[in-house]
Parts: C-alpha cells; structure tokens; sequence
C-alpha cells in the first residue's frame, strides 16, 4: 500500500544520490486521502475546520434570525440542519434546541479543536522542534480521518428522533437525565457516538505527538517533551470521550447526571 | 522602568477602591424606595399601587389581593433596552452589584486600558524605524518580578471580595421561613412545610391571541410577556426566606435576578439557597438550565409582601400561619390575630428580626 510514509522514506535515502527530484508528490488520492505527511494533513484538518466553522455558523445565523422578532418565523422552516418542519409548537421550540446543540458541539469540537489541535498542531509542532514529522504518521492520518464519520453522525442525527421532536436537543453539555430519559428516540445516541468518534481522533492525534519516534529520539528527546506538553490541551476532548460512554449506556437506563459530572471534573463548565 | 513605574502607579489605582466599597454597597437602598413611591407612570400603575401600601385587608379582598401586585416597571424585571443588572434588592444582592459595577468593571477597564497602551508604546518605541539595530535583549529580572507580581495583587484584589460574597451566600441566617421550590416540565410548584405544606404550581400565563375565549391571559397586571405566570410564590418581606429546591425530571435551575439568587434544580438532590427581601414587590426571573422543548417558558415570579399580608394569603391558600394553632385559624379574623402570633415565632429565631421588620415597614 502506498502511502506518503512510503514516499517520504524513499525520498530520505534519494537525498543523498545525485539525482533528487526536488518537489516530489504522490497522486491526489494518495496524497491527499493516505497521507502520513503532517503538513498535509495539517492542511486537512483547517480545510474540514473551515467547513464544519461555516456549517455552525449558518446554524447561529438561523438563530439570530429567529431572535430578531418576537414569535416564530424561522423554527417552523425545513433548515438543511434540523428537519423541523415541525407541525407543533413543542417541535418548533425543540428545533431550536437541536439548532443550539449542534451549534454548540460543531463549533467546540468540529472547528476550533481541529483548527487549533489538528490543523496547527500538525503544521508547527514538527517544524517548531526540529522533528521530521509526527511520531506515527499514520496513526496521525487515522486521527483526522476519524472526524469525518464523526461530524456525519453528528448531522445525521438532526433527522432522527430526539423525544419531542427530530435531533438531539440537549444542550452541547448533554447533561443527563434530560439526554438520557428525558430524549428518547436515536439522536442523543448518535450525538454522543459522534463525540466517542471524536474523542478517538483527538486521543490518537496526541499520541501520534507525544511519543518520539525512533529516528529522532536519540537526538530530540528534551524537543518532544516540549510538544507533549505544548499538545497536551487535547486532553479535554477524551476527558469528555470517556464519559460520554457512561452516558451513552445510561440513555435507555439510568438517570444519573453522569456525564455531567465527568465535565465538571475535568474543569468545563456551562 | 517606565514600565514599572506603570504597573505599580495601577496596582495603586486598581487596590484603592477595595476600601471604598464597602459603604457604596449599603448605598443603593434609599435609591430603590425613591422611584417607586415618586414616579407612579400611569393612572392605573399609581391606583395599584397604593394599597400595596395602605393597609391590605382594608382595601383588598383577602382571596385575590396578594399574589396579584401590580409589578412595577424598572423593578424585578428586564428593562428596555437596559444594560447592566438588575436592581438588586437583598443585602447580599446589593454587595454583588457593587462588587461588579464598582470594582471588577473598572478593573477590566483598567486592565484593557493598560495593555492597550502598553500595545501602542511598543509599537512606538521599539518601531523598526527608530531601531535600525533590533535590541539583543533576552531578559529583563525587574520586569519579570512585577509582571508576575501584579497578576498575582490584580487576583488577590479580587479574590477577597468574591470569597466575602461566597461566604454571605452560603452561610444562610436561620430561616424564617422556608419554600420548597420543584422544577417541572415546564412549570414550577411551590410548597409550604412550614405552613402546612401547602403547594402552589406556577404556570406561564399564555398571550391573549394563544388562549381560547374565556380562558385567562397574560395582562399587565400579572407582568411582562413570557415572564407572568398564573400563580406567584408569596414570601414575607424583610424575613430570611430558604429555598429548598429540586427537581422531579430533568435539571432546572431556579433564579430570580434581582435577589442574586440562582441555583440547579436536580432531581434527587435538595439544593439550598436563602433570600432576605426587605423590599415588597413582583420579582420575576426564568429556568436557567436546559430542560428541553419550552425550557424559555417556565419563568418564575415572586411576590414579596409584608408579614401580615403573608400570612393572611396563607390562610387564603388553607394553610397555617407559622405560630398560630391550627384550631385558631378561621380566615375572617387574621388581620388581628397575626400580629400578634407571628411576633413570638420571630423573637424566637432571631434578635436582629424586629429591627428589619421595621425597616421593610418604614419602606412601605
């Protein structure tokens, strides 16, 4: 299988011969959807953060729209996001809570994480200590790749069910037992599935530079100390990852705010 | 060093209202009577109001008087096109908008004011123009001393009054009297343990356009659009009222702006919170925890009222004022009795609650 860890490899033992080709790239596929090149994958990362960033900022657009008078004018409309065609009241006011929530999870952890952790993160980290790229390249691909199904799911489960009406209208905190007994239907689960899927990226995409690798360790062991600790704000997504677990096995059973306290403890708040 | 002698010259400026602060937060209180008896806005605000205060029973009939005060503008509600908080009108309420408008604003700023210049001197001085050789300088020990150090004064400046706020809000006067308040899908109940355990459910009164012919409607009286409810809470002025509140399905969150009064409503767990109103009005606030479709339609509305006023509407809602025997209750007569047996109730709890009485009386 080829993948860019392949090419750069190759690439290393040709800098030594005569001939170099200078701007050396694989194929678009390649390149772009195996990449094991932390700069490109970087470049993934803030193009998907422009995406999604722009995505949730449409949402707080419907919102504000709808705030700007008195009654209902934009709740009622079918919006791309949040199917609330609603015939009722209680739909349309739970649109607006789905409208909020998936404004909220987008912008936390769709846009600013990946732009900041990912996009960032994989651009300046290897150049700001010296490092020829991430410590695992691949598990850094499988990292932003991650993100993909998880922001799906994420939108998908604005058109599935969330107890009064469609979507998961539990606030971005999904505190319990509003997002446990108090939604029932798929949508909580598939929200929550959709931040499991993200915690894993986040939790790989830390590893993958927060372990030296064998070819620098020799020579950049006080330099990756230095990223684990400059990474290690992503922390907070698997901190949220680990809870929502509880939270998800809770949503057809308990009622215990399990979630909630997890977020507290790991210092995030309303 | 000018640097320096800036951070200090502000830590100087930035410490010295600590001291100020507190009288200024004693001060609003003569503020807050002055409108309400001085500007009376319409005919009808100003005929309400007077037998809030002239004496109740003479003017109200018993069953429909308290619990339906006209709420007056400016007060215990939002304001158009407001800005800031809320008037506020408990002690510990007064004391936290002192410490935000008098301090912690000024401070910020202060703070952005500094920064901002600090901004504006180094493009200045250290502009590529008038540095044709770019200094080699690596550190600066002075500079580092203050630049930790007055982060650290800005903190403590701040922690202390913020830890006397805490301390007054947690450390709760024995209660005089103490509301059971449960958050709802989408409505709150009040009940009275004290007065026999009475309940009242408080719902948001709908719009005249939403409701069928014949079925009540939000009017002025009852309050602002969205924040009128049917059924108020009713507390005593100048006693220490306890909130006991929870929650019997998702998490609510009881609060009522102009008391600095806000806390969860869990299921399963009794939070506390305790307020002491000298001031009789309509205070309204809202949900403030997430609850689901209409967590925007369950407001909160309490009316304050004094003793005897309370007492009376006890009775009214068939429960027992705090003092009197259950056999000594017929509704007729409270307007002669219940002076008389609340008194002994509230010498017993504290010596300091004659005196506040008076106040809320001399208020009225």
């Amino acid at each position: 299988m080829a993948t860019t860890a392949d090419t750069m490899k190759l690439k290393a033992h040709e800098a030594h011969d005569a001939h170099h080709d200078a701007d050396h790239k694989p194929g678009f596929f390649v390149r772009w959807f195996m990449s094991t090149n932390h700069k490109d994958i970087g470049t993934l990362y803030l193009i998907f953060a422009i995406v999604a960033g722009i995505i949730g900022g449409s949402i707080s657009g419907i919102m504000r729209m709808e705030l700007m008078h008195p009654g209902i004018q934009y709740l009622n409309h079918a919006w791309p996001i949040g199917a609330g065609t609603a015939a009722g009241f209680d739909e349309q006011l739970h649109h607006w809570n789905v409208l909020i929530t998936a404004h909220g999870l987008i912008m936390v952890f769709f846009m600013v994480m990946p732009a900041m952790i990912g996009g960032f993160g994989n651009w300046f980290v290897p150049l700001m200590i010296g490092a020829p790229d991430m410590a695992f390249p691949r598990m850094n691909n499988i990292s932003f790749w991650l993100l993909i199904p998880a922001f799906l799911l994420l939108l998908g489960s604005t058109f599935v069910s969330g107890g009064t009406g469609l979507g998961a209208g539990t606030g971005w905190t999904v505190y319990a037992p509003l997002s446990t007994s108090g939604s029932a239907g798929p949508a909580v689960d598939m929200a929550i599935f959709s931040l499991h899927l993200a915690g894993a990226s986040s939790i790989l995409g830390r590893s993958t530079s927060s372990r030296p690798s064998s070819t620098c360790a020799h020579r950049h062991d006080a330099a990756q100390n230095a990223a684990v600790r400059l990474v290690d704000p992503c922390h907070r997504l698997p901190a949220s990852a680990g809870p929502a677990g509880p939270c998800r096995r809770d949503h057809n059973a308990a009622d215990r705010p399990q979630f909630r306290h997890q977020l507290l403890r790991s210092g995030r708040r309303r | 060093m000018k640097l320096i002698a800036w951070a200090i010259a502000l830590a100087a400026a930035g410490l010295s209202p600590a001291a100020a602060q507190t009288p200024q937060a004693a001060q609003p209180q003569p503020a807050v009577t002055a409108p309400a008896s001085a500007q009376p806005q319409s005919p009808e605000a100003a005929a309400a109001s007077t037998p809030d205060k002239a004496n109740p029973p003479a003017v109200t009939t018993s069953e429909t008087g308290v619990g339906q005060a006209l709420p007056e503008a400016q007060i215990g509600m939002p304001v158009k096109a407001g800005t800031g908080l809320q008037e506020q009108v408990t002690d510990v309420g007064r004391f936290a908008a002192g410490f935000h408008n008098n301090w912690l604003l000024l401070l910020c700023v202060a703070i952005s004011l500094f920064v901002l210049g600090l901004l504006g001197f180094t493009m200045l001085r250290f502009r590529r123009g008038a540095n044709p050789t770019p200094s080699r300088t690596s550190h600066n020990t002075a500079l580092e001393v203050v630049w930790t150090l007055v982060p650290v004064l800005i903190l403590v400046a701040i922690a202390i009054p913020s830890m006397r706020l805490l301390k007054t809000q947690y450390t709760p006067p024995p209660a005089d009297l103490t509301v059971k308040v449960t958050g709802n899908q989408w409505f709150w109940t009040y009940s009275y343990p004290d007065n026999g355990g009475f309940e009242i459910v408080s719902n948001q009164l709908k719009e005249q356009r939403d409701v069928k012919p014949g079925e009540r409607f939000r009017t002025d009286k009852d309050g602002p659009p969205m924040l009128a409810v049917d059924e108020r809470m009713v507390i005593p002025a100048g006693k220490v009222v306890k909130f006991l509140v929870t929650s019997n399905d998702v998490i609510h969150a009881f609060w009522v702006p102009a008391f600095w009064s806000k806390i969860d409503a869990n299921p399963g767990q009794v939070n506390q919170i305790w307020v002491k109103v000298d001031r009789p009005g309509v205070y309204f606030g809202q949900c403030t925890e997430l609850c689901g479709a209409r967590h925007g339609y369950m407001p909160t509305a309490v009316e304050v009222v004094s003793p005897e006023q309370f007492d009376a509407w006890i009775v009214s809602k068939g429960g027992t004022p705090k003092g009197a025997r259950p056999a000594a209750t017929p509704a007729a007569a409270p307007a002669a009795a219940e002076p008389a047996a609340a008194t002994p109730a509230a010498a017993t709890t504290a010596e300091a609650q004659p005196a506040t009485n008076q106040a809320a009386t001399a208020q009225n």
